[in-house]
């Protein structure tokens, strides 16, 4: 029998997968973005599984607003990202060390 | 009632359709026309000046909920969003002259600013999570575009990829705490939120809550979030730093007001605890790091870190005068960091790109009215007797104090006159150290007469602060 913990651990092991994918990648930027996008589905798994234990429709219509505003991050990421290799050549998270201070 | 009088009132009483419509005419203008075209800046300020009117007139027949309760109307929201609009109508003003000198795309500069502050005012009349989450990525994409504007510059897309990182990093710590919070409570709506969340004594309430607290506090710069902020200040083109540094400032204290006041004020006690480790870090940190840039507007950055400790120390309160001073605080603070940049802006357009703090030596002969203005603003933001900013500080201090919560109080005083000595530092160089002796260009009339109201404000809101004061007090009691 497949409860809500086993969707809540799911989501809270995909996102913390997440979030140590962005702070220990040290090489590529492509790698960044598909960290936020796992993140971000961790939470849609939380939603779901929320509103369907709970009867309750919103946090479903939640999801989709959340997976259409993934969309349009992942354009805007992406078009930076191009901006970025424009300027210098490399995606390396390393090379990201003009400013400091 | 017909449909034609229900669009009517709709419009009427809800600024945001205005000004979305607008956005969008903006968009299509600056597609049709070429870059140096006025067209696309009239409009935008056209439609501002309609935003702010719609704004401001809605307090006194439109307060109450719209779409089920989703989009809310109270004084609060009022206040908060015709001070965004003015200030946005200011912003482009500065802005307008250095997009046209520097060939950027006029139309996505003005589109990207309106659509950005729907983000803010949609934000401030929130009444729903989902309302609070699509604002701030309305605001939060809009931004990094902008940030990525200056396209063939190095720095400015560095800058770029970090903010949209370390934002995007936020928003999902955000919308975490946000699933969890559904969960515990079934409900997405704030009232409900605040209704059903009255102990924070399982552990899942403390989890949603530390996630919404670290997420606000990205999003508001407090130390240790702040990353993204000295890099974005120094790396962006000028008009995009000085949009970046003002408005979004305000609809942080509102996403900071609508989740943790609307939605958790029942479990105050349990915020009051992170938020007084971060605001007591943005002090210390903002302050002392701020000493050791070369670079004003790094500089800048990390005395924003600074101030944003101050408005979370009112904020963590928790009672009608802590939000009140916090409220306060941020419209000056806003205020003064406009008004620096506008000067920035200024000087460049006189010939003087001011990036380093030495390019600053000497100002006070060269362009000696500009320099006053700037004495006066650092002078505000030190917060010095004869400026507003005294007064900003003082009421933050004295409900701290009032709380009994002494050794913050202590900390703020302390790091507040270490934050004097870079500021001061910024006058001596003015003033006392010799520069070389350029000859620039009379100071633009509009631009230059605006800006001298603008800063002068520093000084008049000392003499006359009771009407904002009173203005603060009122939407929270």
């Amino acid at each position: 029998m497949i409860t809500l913990s086993h969707f809540l651990v799911l989501g809270a092991i995909l996102f913390s997968l997440a979030v140590a994918g962005i702070f220990m990648n040290r090489k590529n930027l492509i790698v960044l973005l598909m960290s936020i996008e796992l993140m971000l589905l961790a939470v849609n798994i939380n939603f779901i599984a929320f509103s369907y234990y709970l009867g309750d429709i919103a946090g479903q219509v939640f999801v989709f607003f959340i997976l259409t505003v993934a969309a349009a991050e992942a354009a805007i990421g992406l078009a930076i990202l191009v901006v970025v290799f424009r300027n210098r050549g490399t995606i390396n998270v390393q090379d990201l060390n003009e400013m400091k201070g | 009632m017909d449909i034609q009088s229900i669009l009517i009132e709709y419009f009427s009483r809800i600024p945001e359709i205005t000004l979305l419509l607008g956005a969008c005419v903006v968009l299509m203008a600056g597609v049709f026309s070429s870059a140096q075209n006025s067209w696309t800046y009239l409009l935008s300020q056209i439609v501002l000046l309609l935003t702010i009117y719609i704004s401001i007139t809605s307090a006194t027949n439109s307060t109450g909920q719209y779409f089920n309760g989703m989009y809310v109307i109270d004084d609060l929201a009022v206040l908060t969003k015709s001070a965004m609009s003015i200030l946005m109508f200011v912003v482009l003003l500065y802005s307008r002259d250095f997009i046209n000198r520097n060939n950027f795309s006029a139309g996505e500069y003005y589109s990207l600013a309106l659509f950005a502050l729907l983000g803010m005012m949609l934000i401030a009349s929130a009444g729903h999570l989902l309302m609070i989450y699509l604002g701030l990525e309305l605001l939060s994409l809009s931004l990094y575009a902008l940030v990525a504007m200056n396209r063939d510059d190095s720095a400015s897309s560095e800058a770029a990829i970090k903010y949209f990182v370390l934002g995007a990093i936020a928003s999902g710590f955000l919308l975490y705490g946000i699933s969890l919070m559904y969960g515990l409570t079934g409900t997405l709506y704030l009232p409900e939120l605040l209704a059903r969340i009255n102990d924070a004594s399982g552990i899942g309430v403390i989890a949603a809550l530390i996630f919404i607290v670290i997420g606000v506090a990205f999003k508001l710069g407090a130390v240790p979030f702040h990353m993204w902020m000295p890099d974005i200040y120094q790396g962006a083109a000028l008009p995009v730093t000085l949009l970046v540094a003002s408005v979004p400032k305000i609809a942080g204290f509102m996403l900071a007001v609508r989740l943790l006041v609307d939605g958790l004020q029942n479990i105050h006690l349990y915020w009051q605890q992170i938020l007084m480790a971060l605001a007591l870090l943005s002090l210390v940190a903002g302050n002392l790091i701020a000493i050791a840039q070369s670079n004003l507007r790094r500089m800048l950055a990390y005395s924003t870190i600074g101030h944003v400790g101050y408005i979370l120390l009112g904020f963590l309160i928790g009672d009608a005068a802590g939000y009140s001073a916090a409220l306060f605080y941020t419209f000056i603070y806003a205020l003064m960091s406009s008004a620096v940049f506008g000067v920035l802006l200024c000087a460049a357009r006189m010939g003087l790109n001011i990036t380093e703090l030495s390019d600053l030596q000497g100002l006070s002969k060269t362009m000696p009215w500009l320099a006053f203005l700037l004495l006066l603003l650092m002078f505000s933001m030190a917060g010095i007797p004869m400026t507003v900013g005294f007064y900003a500080k003082l009421n933050i201090l004295q409900v701290v104090v009032a709380n009994g919560q002494i050794v913050a109080a202590v900390i703020a005083v302390i790091t507040s006159v270490i934050g004097a000595f870079y500021y001061l530092r910024v006058i001596k160089l003015m003033y006392f150290d010799e520069g070389n002796d350029q000859v620039f260009a009379d100071m633009p009339v509009v631009h230059g007469s605006l800006l001298s109201v603008h800063s002068l404000l520093v000084v008049v809101l000392f003499l006359f602060p009771q009407y904002l004061i009173g203005l603060c007090n009122s939407v929270f009691s």
